[in-house]
């Protein structure tokens, strides 16, 4: 079951797309074991994880519904 | 104080004439005794000798919107507010153009300044909004809140 990640800012222009797939992460732990894998600057950067729109604190279980984006340090205002 | 949610965003820079309007459709209030102002500039940073032109914006919008609405039940339910006006910039904005305007009114002063200084902290910490840098030299970087 593939998750599709919404990405935004830096991390958009890394991956080169507004949205990626990943295979078989069932929790946000092993979502960023996975995205560390394919892109080993995340290890680098204080990114947050959003499950539902709302940041994800801990170990969150990933539903094949969920809306998961990639957050990289915010910059607003 | 129950209000619908509100979209904060503007495509492009934010007008001092539009500034100017939206303190002049408040005089009708006469409960109000005082506005608070802020405005965000975006700043010429000259970084390893590259100067930055230009901010450009982009946000997580449909989540930014949730959170923001979460922020101003609570800046209404902790200050004595008449009411409070948010926009954010989106797209390119050039140096010294306003990338963000936050305007709070109430009876008496403390209650419109110190609302007003606690969404601008909470918009840089808390919603997803990204601000890459434009150099003079086509090149980029992006922006970080600290």
């Amino acid at each position: 079951m593939a998750l599709t990640i919404q990405l935004f800012g830096q991390f958009k222009e890394m991956a080169g797309s507004p949205t990626l797939q990943v295979e078989g992460a069932a929790d946000t732990d092993a979502l960023r074991r996975k995205l560390e894998t394919m892109f080993p600057e995340l290890q680098s950067i204080p990114y947050l994880i959003a499950v539902d729109k709302d940041v994800a604190t801990g170990n969150t279980v990933l539903k094949p519904a969920a809306v998961i984006a990639l957050l990289p340090p915010y910059s607003g205002g | 104080m129950e209000k619908k949610m509100k979209n904060i965003f503007v495509q492009g820079a934010i007008a001092p004439a539009f500034v100017a309007e939206s303190i002049q459709k408040h005089s009708t209030k006469m409960d109000i005794g005082a506005h608070s102002i802020f405005m965000g500039q975006v700043r010429s940073d000259v970084i390893d000798e590259k100067k930055v032109v230009a901010i450009e914006y982009t946000a997580y919008e449909e989540m930014a919107l949730e959170k923001m609405h979460v922020i101003r039940e609570d800046i209404f339910s902790k200050y004595s507010l008449t009411c409070m006006h948010i926009y954010h910039s989106l797209g390119r904005i050039a140096a010294g153009d306003i990338c963000l305007f936050v305007f709070t009114s109430s009876g008496h002063r403390k209650a419109a300044i110190a609302a007003c200084e606690e969404v601008v902290e909470r918009i840089k910490q808390e919603l997803p909004i990204w601000g890459k840098e434009l150099f003079d030299n086509e090149t980029h970087q992006w922006k970080e809140n600290k």
